[in-house]
């Protein structure tokens, strides 16, 4: 999808005012919270997993170009073959020429971030293709024509009523004309709709959780079973995945799937993780003929170097949007693309350009419980600061604010010159807000108090009370 | 098509610095040395185990002392839910069972009108309740997730602590890595409407486990 975060503050603003959505990320926020705490309370492994994760990651990323070889050798070797894409255009020509190939009509399609990075519904609908969504929330924001508002619970921000709406729209050509109630029925529903979906499927594609170089093997981590049936039935299974997601061996797999159902749901694993090894072999009864990885770069080995690397140690679990206090407002649309929260407002300007993505960066409070719920301890606030900086540095912030910032710096970096006027401007401060204790109103500060008061500073500084208090314990000691 | 395989290769080696021989036994060494992380301890036995978790996750359990029994334990297992007397099956050593004579054993992988299916896993990992299945001409994948009913049947010493041991299970095996290898962990669920959780989403409405108990044990 073509991205609108550039228009960050006017949708985070819309999504504080629309009622449905603000009940929706109350009802969603706390489940996700409570469950993962759950989960980790009962993995006292946790912290060494943890390090073990990181060390997996870290190895992997620097001797990246040898275990994504590795894993090319081992998936030719069990009958498939891997596709490289630099691009997001590349990935979808090679997957539209691949659904060409197979002669298909329907393309049903299992959960992949990596398949909304890239685009394919619309390359697929533009050349002609059906495609399918299978994940029931990924299905539902097909339907409603929208992008993810969340990385693994795609359609957090819809209402039971909406869905059923939706369906009733939708499914009267499938001649289902019931009204929908209960969370069963709607369930039972697109159950059965997408169950000829994935009957009549000529193409089936999934995303990958992992690579695994050591057996050339994708896998996927669901709880609907939906990725299976999407890569079982149809004639051809398309992975389509990004090229850090690589993992050297079967055990290093092992810890980190240990780490992402907990993170993500509370899960201590999802109903189905499966590993795929290629195309249907000469005694198999079922499964696909063909096998095809499509890998995508999309600027990820531009970050392998830079201060942006961290972020390649991603899995993807969303705790960190969970967390947050702004995703929690705002939900997931309003970032603009499809990654949110602040795993997004770090790629999203990677990946669109900084100069579109510029506000992202400054959608945090800097509370740091992204960093410390992510399972790969994914340095966030550092990176949205450095990406601060670069804004500042190629000038993509108001003049307004590099004149406030630049004042500021004058006068936070001459301590003779500081010291006194915080003095003198706390004081006076202190005195006018002496009575209530706040400010409803101040100059310069609107943007604070047109939402709520600015609490009075005390009367006097931490430097001067140090002071004081020092010349007191010193005179008294001198007694 | 493109050189996009060149380009991505290119920019990876001009960011990671290694030199060549050493980088290359670096990884190799990696590769087959199969070092595994942390694995999370429990106190309870596998079987023992095993049941908890798979309770927890809404799945159910019959232990038998002896493949003879599984055709009474499946019929009496469909009774339960009141659907038809009738699986499907593709493990010689199930439909060759003596089976009731109103009962329909088909031969084959699961097609959309299947109700029920039974078939074997190859193993289990008591950690987490966790069935471990591979495709196979016997075990054909679409059993696992097409019928709304999905039987397995489980031998008591396949039971392994951990997702490690399976791994080292199949590396003596040595037949190389199974086409599909699926870890099961109860029915098919969702969570998208509302947060609420919904049993059979796309695959099994139930997962039902018949275990074989280990000759000798108690």
């Amino acid at each position: 999808m073509k991205s609108k975060s550039h228009a960050f503050k006017q949708q985070a603003a819309d999504a504080l005012v629309n009622v449905s959505l603000q009940k929706a990320l109350l009802n969603a926020k706390d489940g996700f919270i409570v469950k993962r705490k759950k989960a980790m309370d009962e993995l006292p492994e946790f912290e060494r997993l943890r390090t073990k994760a990181i060390e997996i990651k870290e190895h992997t990323l620097s001797h990246l170009d040898q275990y994504l070889e590795y894993f090319e050798q081992q998936v030719i070797k069990s009958g498939g073959t891997v596709h490289w894409a630099s691009t997001t255009t590349q990935a979808q020509q090679i997957i539209v020429e691949l659904c060409k190939q197979a002669n298909a009509r329907t393309v049903t399609k299992g959960k992949s971030m990596v398949g909304e990075e890239a685009a394919i519904n619309d390359a697929l609908e533009a050349a002609g293709f059906e495609a399918i969504e299978t994940d029931l929330g990924e299905y539902i924001i097909q339907l409603a024509n929208e992008p993810p508002s969340h990385i693994i619970a795609p359609a957090i921000h819809k209402s039971k009523q909406e869905i059923a709406d939706l369906f009733k729209d939708h499914h009267k050509k499938y001649n289902f004309n019931s009204k929908l109630e209960t969370i069963p029925e709607i369930v039972n529903e697109a159950r059965e709709v997408l169950r000829e979906k994935f009957i009549n499927a000529d193409v089936g594609i999934t995303g990958a959780n992992f690579l695994v170089a050591e057996t050339g093997s994708t896998l996927i981590v669901t709880n609907e079973g939906n990725g299976d049936l999407t890569a079982t039935l149809p004639k051809t299974h398309i992975v389509i995945s990004s090229i850090e997601k690589v993992v050297p061996t079967l055990e290093d797999t092992s810890v980190l799937l240990r780490l992402l159902a907990r993170s993500a749901t509370g899960q201590e694993i999802t109903s189905y993780t499966t590993f795929f090894n290629g195309p249907k072999r000469n005694s198999d009864i079922d499964g696909p003929e063909n096998f095809h990885v499509v890998l995508l770069d999309n600027g990820r080995s531009n970050m392998l170097q830079n201060e942006n690397h961290e972020m390649l140690k991603c899995i993807h679990c969303g705790a960190c949007l969970n967390h947050c206090p702004v995703y929690s407002a705002i939900g997931g649309h309003a970032y603009g693309w499809v990654y949110p929260g602040p795993m997004g407002s770090v790629l999203t300007p990677i990946m669109q350009g900084l100069d579109e993505a510029k506000d992202l960066p400054f959608a945090s409070t800097f509370c740091g419980r992204c960093e410390e719920v992510c399972p790969l301890s994914i340095p966030l606030p550092k990176l949205l600061r450095q990406h601060r900086n670069h804004i500042h540095h190629d000038k993509l912030n108001t003049s307004r604010s590099r004149l406030g910032l630049a004042l500021w710096a004058f006068v936070a970096s001459r301590p003779a010159l500081y010291r006194p006027l915080s003095n003198s401007f706390i004081r006076a401060l202190g005195w006018l807000g002496k009575k209530s204790g706040r400010f409803s109103w101040l100059p310069f500060a609107s943007a604070w108090t047109q939402s709520k008061d600015l609490p009075a500073p005390a009367a006097q500084s931490f430097m001067s009370a140090w002071t004081q208090q020092q010349a007191k314990k010193k005179s008294s000691e001198n007694e | 098509m493109n050189n996009a395989r060149e380009e991505i290769f290119n920019r990876i080696k001009s960011k990671t610095r290694q030199n060549g021989q050493d980088a290359a036994s670096i990884i190799e060494r990696r590769l087959s040395a199969h070092q595994r992380g942390p694995v999370p301890v429990f106190p309870e036995e596998l079987l023992e185990r095993f049941i908890l978790k798979l309770k927890n996750v809404v799945g159910t359990v019959k232990e038998i002392s002896d493949m003879s029994e599984l055709p009474a334990a499946v019929s009496e297992y469909l009774s339960s839910l009141n659907v038809e007397q009738k699986i499907v099956t593709a493990v010689p050593e199930i439909h060759s069972l003596n089976w009731p004579a109103d009962f329909e054993v088909n031969n084959r992988a699961a097609i959309s009108s299947d109700l029920s299916s039974v078939t074997m896993a190859y193993a289990a990992v008591a950690e987490t309740g966790t069935l471990v299945l591979q495709a196979a001409k016997e075990t054909p994948t679409s059993l696992n997730f097409l019928p709304d009913n999905f039987i397995c049947v489980l031998k008591q010493q396949d039971i392994h602590t951990s997702m490690e041991d399976i791994w080292d299970a199949i590396r003596k095996d040595d037949k190389g890595m199974p086409r599909v290898v699926n870890f099961i962990t109860g029915p098919s669920r969702t969570a998208d409407v509302e947060q609420t959780i919904q049993l059979g989403a796309h695959g099994p409405r139930y997962l039902h486990v018949i275990i074989i108990r280990q000759a000798g044990s108690d």
